[in-house]
């Protein structure tokens, strides 16, 4: 440590040129630097926020008053220990190992933590960490900016806890209730009196309106705490849109108001959407529509395209929107006219929610108004195509397909261009939910993946592919302003994480890794083809490879056939007894073609036929050769190989 | 598989809704209704009265929906007996959840008494499929 270690420094730490950075105005030039010095110490001695400064190596040297009122420990007892004395075991050893592997490297954290104050109680702070670095570039210091948040996180944890048990502790009364009317107006009772089945009808129609308020309630509930769950599939549009006019025909008779479906898609176009929750999201438009249009109106639901999007359009001839308005009309709770809510009916959440759920699907929504004229709201989706079908792609042995998993549109954007410029088939989906579908309908060879998404974050997706041993071994290459830390969580290989990429994206070294997943002919790698279906076998052999190999797995002869037929391999192991034939059959399509003949070792359970091992390498046997030693004399295989390897 | 739905036993502890959704299925459905206040007095009218289709409400206070069905899946005599929940809780992994657990299906409160009956014989005509 270069740095002279103060015990208690009589103000904050500078960037080692006395330089105190922003200067603060009104004060100017050298005289007023102790000016400056004492206002600045003012400022963090009287900040609301806890301040903390450590050494380079993270030894507590200043701490403000805010820190000892939160803290409970007085500034004598904290100077000179280390931060962990707060630690509270709530946050575990990797969290702490990411937190300072990213301040050392002279990275901003930010994040929240749950600290124990010396009277043993817990709090929750959200804090921020920014290294300082001395004159030669050295970090010096580091300083943390914390702010108690308990407070506002059992608020929210209340708020939530409340919303839910007041919406169940509803919906069961209005189960009665709604029950009860419903049997009633239904005639279930007997005949009713026309004014008495009237009022009934009103108290059940309000009744069905209170229901639509609390479910919207628990909708943005669900959307606070991230817990609305979608379940994505391809539908074809026009009949998920029938069905949800033919839903709401009665609502709109209700408002003397008639839906019209006009499709002007010239064919089919399919979208990959939750059907409910478009149906939601059409429902909603439908009954403002309704409400919103002149008695006799018609309300017009056109189909269309637009730039690769399907286009859901819902036009009333309505008063239209006050412009004062159009900033804010999908913010939750907002109406047009308070004094017309009584009339209209509604939370005022429909709009918010449908917003939200739209952007989920991956799609957008819009409006048009003209005063006095009527308002067009469309809905954006973008076409699913029957191409990424598996059926249609299996035809496809063509070039490698990446799947893109990027939720900032124009970053994808660019990411997609470069990757088929480097000759790769691309796919993007905006979120995790997307990717999984994808991954789902379609091969890829390699998925580019963002760390920070919205609802699902890149690490978790990874982890739940990694669950299915379908994707256990689809190469990953994070892409991401998080990459770092991404890989302090991930661990590095486990996850099977071929490259970590950080923002600004450095394309050259993308395409190389996306080559070295794909094609293995990067970095003097081999590429071997595993055929195999005992996956503690393959993973095994795997991870003793990984230094000099890119192996690919295939657990069915079928599988095989598609990745010889994909991709070239230096080696082949194979395993004979598969689910649906024998490993043997893929031996012709080695033996074709006039390249270079692959050595193939195969690693059975059984007995080989004589004639069968005159193609072969080797023939070692479950049972009798450990998975170590195939790996050992692959790898003496791959040395004898590459050294013939020039007559090639 | 010709078998006719007649039999449903009905369990809620809330005894407005049991009254409301008995009516409609008696009514509307014709179908002969038991109810239970309770997970336990559901167990014990099931092997009193062999009832054909459950309509269970999952809350409940003691043994719970879940519970109850867990109850009847541990028993060969009762374990083929199809179960429906009803519930007021409407998150689609909890619904996922109860389809897990070997429900039949699961119907959302407030439910619409005019259509329930059918719904709930639809679920019985399709319950193999």
């Amino acid at each position: 440590m270069t740095q002279k270690k103060k015990k208690h420094p009589s103000g904050p730490v500078y960037n080692g040129a006395g330089d105190p950075g922003n200067g603060i105005a009104g004060l100017r030039g050298p005289k007023q630097t102790e000016e400056q010095l004492k206002l600045l110490l003012k400022v963090v001695e009287s900040a609301a926020n806890s301040l903390l400064i450590t050494d380079a190596d993270g030894v507590i040297q200043w701490v403000n008053p805010a820190f000892c009122e939160i803290t409970g420990y007085t500034t004598g007892e904290v100077v000179g220990r280390k931060p962990s004395i707060l630690k509270s075991g709530k946050q575990d050893a990797a969290f702490y190992r990411s937190l300072w592997e990213t301040i050392r490297s002279g990275k901003v954290w930010h994040g929240e933590i749950v600290n124990r104050r010396k009277d043993d109680t817990l709090y929750i702070e959200e804090m921020t960490i920014t290294p300082v670095r001395d004159d030669a570039g050295q970090i010096s210091h580091y300083i943390a900016v914390k702010q108690d948040i308990t407070e506002r996180k059992r608020i929210e944890k209340i708020k939530n806890e409340f919303i839910s048990i007041v919406s169940h502790e509803l919906r069961t009364p209005l189960t009665s209730i709604r029950g009860s009317l419903g049997l009633m107006t239904g005639g279930v009772a007997g005949e009713l009196p026309p004014q008495a089945k009237r009022l009934a009808e009103i108290a059940l129609r309000n009744s069905e309106r209170l229901i639509r308020l609390v479910n919207d309630m628990l909708d943005v509930e669900k959307i606070n705490a991230g817990k609305m769950s979608f379940s994505m599939h391809p539908h074809e549009i026009a009949p998920l849109v029938e069905h949800a006019l033919e839903v709401n025909r009665s609502y709109g008779e209700q408002h003397g108001v008639e839906f019209v479906i006009e499709d002007r898609l010239g064919g089919k176009a399919s979208v990959q959407v939750d059907s409910d929750r478009f149906e939601q999201v059409i429902t909603n438009l439908l009954s403002n529509a309704a409400k919103f249009s002149p008695p006799q109106g018609k309300v017009t639901v056109s189909l269309g395209r637009l730039n690769g999007y399907v286009r859901v359009s819902i036009a009333d001839r309505g008063q239209g929107i006050p412009e004062e308005f159009h900033g804010k009309i999908f913010d939750a709770f907002v109406q047009v006219d308070s004094s017309d809510t009584r009339g209209k009916g509604g939370s005022g959440l429909g709009l918010a929610i449908s917003r939200t759920i739209v952007e989920r699907l991956g799609g957008e929504i819009s409006f048009e108004s003209i005063p006095g004229e009527g308002s067009t709201f469309h809905v954006d989706l973008p076409e699913w195509r029957k191409s990424s079908l598996a059926g249609q792609v299996e035809k496809d042995f063509g070039k490698p397909r990446i799947l893109i998993c990027e939720d900032d549109r124009s970053v994808a954007a660019v990411i997609n261009t470069m990757l088929k410029k480097g000759g790769f088939d691309t796919d993007i989906s905006y979120n995790a939910s997307q990717a999984k579908q994808l991954l789902a309908e379609q091969r890829y060879d390699a998925l580019v993946l963002d760390l920070v998404m919205p609802y699902q974050d890149g690490i978790s997706l990874v982890r739940e592919i990694r669950e299915d041993h379908q994707f256990h071994y689809l190469p990953v290459i994070v892409v991401s302003a998080k990459a770092e830390e991404g890989r302090d969580i991930l661990g590095g290989s486990v996850l099977g994480v071929v490259d970590w990429i950080e923002k600004p994206i450095d394309f050259s070294r993308l395409i190389d890794s996306v080559k070295l997943a794909t094609y293995g002919s990067v970095a003097g790698k081999v590429r071997i083809l595993h055929v195999e279906d005992d996956m503690g076998i393959i993973d095994l052999t795997t991870d003793m490879l990984k230094d000099i190999a890119i192996v690919s797995v295939a657990t069915t002869v079928r599988e095989g056939f598609k990745r010889l037929e994909k991709g070239t391999f230096d080696l082949v192991i194979l395993d004979l007894v598969l689910a649906d034939g024998s490993g043997l059959e893929l031996l012709p399509l080695l033996r074709a073609g006039s390249g270079k003949r692959v050595p193939v070792v195969i690693f059975t359970g059984y007995e080989i036929a004589e004639e069968n091992m005159k193609d072969v390498a080797a023939v070692f046997y479950k049972g009798h050769t450990s998975a170590q030693d195939l790996v050992a004399a692959i790898r003496s295989l791959i040395k004898i190989e590459s050294a013939s390897g020039g007559e090639k | 598989m010709a078998t006719a739905l007649t039999r449903i036993l009905l369990v809620d502890d809330e005894p407005d809704i049991r009254e409301v959704v008995s009516l409609a299925l008696e009514t509307i459905g014709g179908f002969t209704v038991e109810m239970a206040k309770s997970g336990r007095e559901a167990l014990e009218m099931v092997r009193q009265w062999n009832p054909q289709l459950i309509l269970l409400d999952v809350m409940m206070p003691g043994l719970d929906g879940p519970g109850t069905l867990g109850r009847l899946k541990e028993d060969p005599a009762t374990a083929d007996i199809p179960v429906v929940f009803m519930t007021a809780k409407a998150q689609p992994q909890e619904l996922a959840r109860f389809v897990e657990l070997g429900a039949l299906d699961v119907i959302v409160k407030p439910l619409d008494p005019m259509t329930l009956s059918e719904r709930v014989r639809s679920l019985w005509e399709h319950r193999n499929d």
